[in-house]
């Protein structure tokens, strides 16, 4: 049985599975060992969960695809604004905090803007310019929500009531599926025939479209589950909040966190984004704590010495290693 | 008529403001080697990259079996099947030697042959099958170069074109490929080949074409051209002596 259970794991195929497995089961029962309410670990870990969904999504758009997207942050303030605009309005006559039907529509507003930006986007620009043409998105959603006063609260933003908050449980615990969820769907998006498909464009986009690929159809696609994926993780961070304003939701570091936990950990690898999601809330939280006024630097440093010396992330690391031996 | 596979007719291709083909009309018969000719900026890729649709013709008709091609995406032209090997192989480099000629059973019409297909690849490549679990990229040249046209065949192609197959090669492999593309002709493929190598691929080819700045010049069977003077002089670099009147 045991042997049967090793060979298992050590076929290569099924190491993240595995790994995904016990990490999730392990993470399921932290909460019973800690003071949900008062730990710091169950914060950590909830923020965490939250980076591992953004950068999933990036990790597909940018790793898998090779089009760098800078458009992260924008789909995430979208997401966490439609949870509060639904909510505040009324819209879904469903139960608002923590509903299922209310967080997919928080997916799906920045999913139809994904794919209307998208088109026009990543079918004239390439590379470079595509990144800038994406930066614009989140430029222009802060501008829109600043001066729509009427419906977003302008720069004070919108208020959900607080007074539903009981406990720590429910974020935990959503943001663990909602990561496990994330690393699911990219891990089978990548092991199909879509995910080939995405690895030919990354490599030669000209030589993709003449076998038969069709470029628009899966970078749109690509971008789309990614702006899904951050439009998600936004909305469990507006529960969390309470408060939505640009400030908070669109802030830039919703946008280069995520992908400097993706280029740590190792792009276009699908435990990359949750190593170095990991590891980057880690070196956050811990400069916050022990270098309250100057972490930003203590956190800058570390970043630019593991870029010098693991430039394939945390994960390349390992390739590294066993190469040195032969 | 012979039975046309592909005929161009009077297609004129822009990029920008600048034309790069006025009036091309071609014609390739099926089962035949037809050959472009012409030096560098002649306008022999682009009319390739206008078969494939990766470029569009502003003006002409592109005719596959009487079929209209020149509206069609990429991916839709391979469908039909037609397959390009690029310029400079364009393999994907990070992809393994299998990956590659997976993608190259993409389409539906060839998906359901793949196994067949990839047992036939191995057979012309035997040296694919000993590195097919290794990164393209680090394949050498050559090897390269068959993996790019083996690629191209697992997309079971009614016509073959192939872009400077030789170029960056060592004689050695310049003369395997060539003698690869009759044997694939042999074999009853239809193959359309650019190539600088004027003199070799003149050889091989039942027609040619020549082009200059984007028109065609002169056309014909591949070894009248090669027996043509102004030919010889203009690229194959041949000296001709003046003839005393």
């Amino acid at each position: 049985m045991i042997d049967k259970i090793y060979s298992y794991i050590k076929d290569k195929r099924h190491t993240n599975i595995f790994f995904t497995v016990l990490g999730a089961l392990i993470f399921a029962i932290i909460p019973l060992f800690t003071d949900v309410e008062a730990s710091y670990l169950i914060y950590f870990l909830f923020l965490t969960f939250i980076h591992i969904v953004i950068a999933q999504g990036w990790n597909l758009i940018a790793g898998y695809a090779g089009q760098i997207s800078l458009g992260q942050n924008a789909f995430f303030g979208l997401g966490a604004y439609t949870t509060a605009l639904i909510w505040l309005h009324d819209i879904t006559k469903t139960g608002y905090y923590f509903d299922p039907v209310v967080m997919i529509l928080s997916g799906l507003a920045p999913v139809v803007l994904a794919i209307i930006i998208g088109i026009p986007l990543l079918s004239r620009l390439r590379g470079d310019y595509f990144a800038f043409g994406t930066l614009g998105i989140g430029q222009i959603i802060i501008v829109v929500f600043l001066k729509a006063r009427a419906i977003t609260g302008g720069a004070d933003g919108l208020h959900i009531p607080s007074t539903v908050y009981e406990s720590m449980m429910p974020y935990y615990y959503t943001g663990l599926l909602l990561a496990l969820f994330a690393i699911a769907v990219v891990y089978f998006i990548t092991r199909s025939r879509i995910g080939f498909a995405l690895r030919a464009i990354r490599e030669d986009e000209m030589s993709a479209a003449s076998h038969g690929v069709f470029i628009l159809k899966y970078k749109v696609l690509a971008f789309a589950v990614g702006a899904f994926l951050a439009g998600i993780a936004g909305s469990l961070y507006a529960y969390y909040l309470f408060h939505i304003n640009p400030d908070s939701v669109l802030n830039m570091n919703w946008l280069f966190y995520p992908i400097l936990m993706c280029v740590l950990g190792g792009t276009g690898t699908i435990m990359g984004p949750v190593i170095g999601a990991f590891f980057m809330t880690a070196i956050f939280s811990f400069g916050d704590v022990y270098f309250a006024q100057t972490h930003p630097i203590v956190s800058g440093v570390l970043i630019i010495l593991v870029m010098k010396f693991m430039p394939t992330g945390i994960i390349g690391l390992k390739d590294r290693i066993l190469s040195r031996g032969k | 008529m012979a039975n046309q596979l592909l005929e161009v007719k009077s297609v004129d291709v822009f990029y920008g403001d600048v034309q790069a083909l006025w009036e091309v009309s071609i014609q390739v018969e099926e089962g035949t080697i037809v050959a472009l000719v012409g030096a560098n900026g002649a306008g022999k890729t682009t009319l390739l990259k206008t078969i494939s649709g990766i470029n569009s013709a502003a003006r002409g008709e592109i005719l596959f079996s009487g079929e209209h091609l020149e509206n069609l995406k990429p991916q839709n032209v391979v469908d039909r099947g037609i397959m390009h090997v690029p310029e400079g192989r364009r393999l994907f480099a990070n992809l393994t030697v299998l990956e590659n000629l997976r993608l190259g059973a993409y389409v539906p019409r060839a998906r359901p042959f793949f196994a067949e297909s990839l047992e036939r690849s191995f057979t012309l490549f035997p040296v694919l099958q000993t590195r097919k679990n290794q990164k393209a990229g680090s394949l050498s040249g050559g090897e390269q170069q068959m993996l790019a046209i083996a690629r191209a065949l697992m997309g079971r192609p009614k016509l073959l074109m192939l872009d400077e197959p030789s170029l960056g090669l060592s004689p050695i492999f310049v003369k395997t490929i060539f003698e690869l593309i009759s044997t694939l002709n042999e074999q009853k493929a239809t193959i359309l080949l650019v190539e600088q190598n004027i003199n070799q691929a003149l050889k091989i080819a039942h027609q040619a074409y020549v082009l200059k700045t984007g028109k065609i010049v002169m056309s014909g069977a591949g070894n009248e051209l090669l027996a043509d003077e102004e030919i010889r002089k203009a690229y194959i670099g041949e000296r001709v002596g003046r003839r005393q009147r």
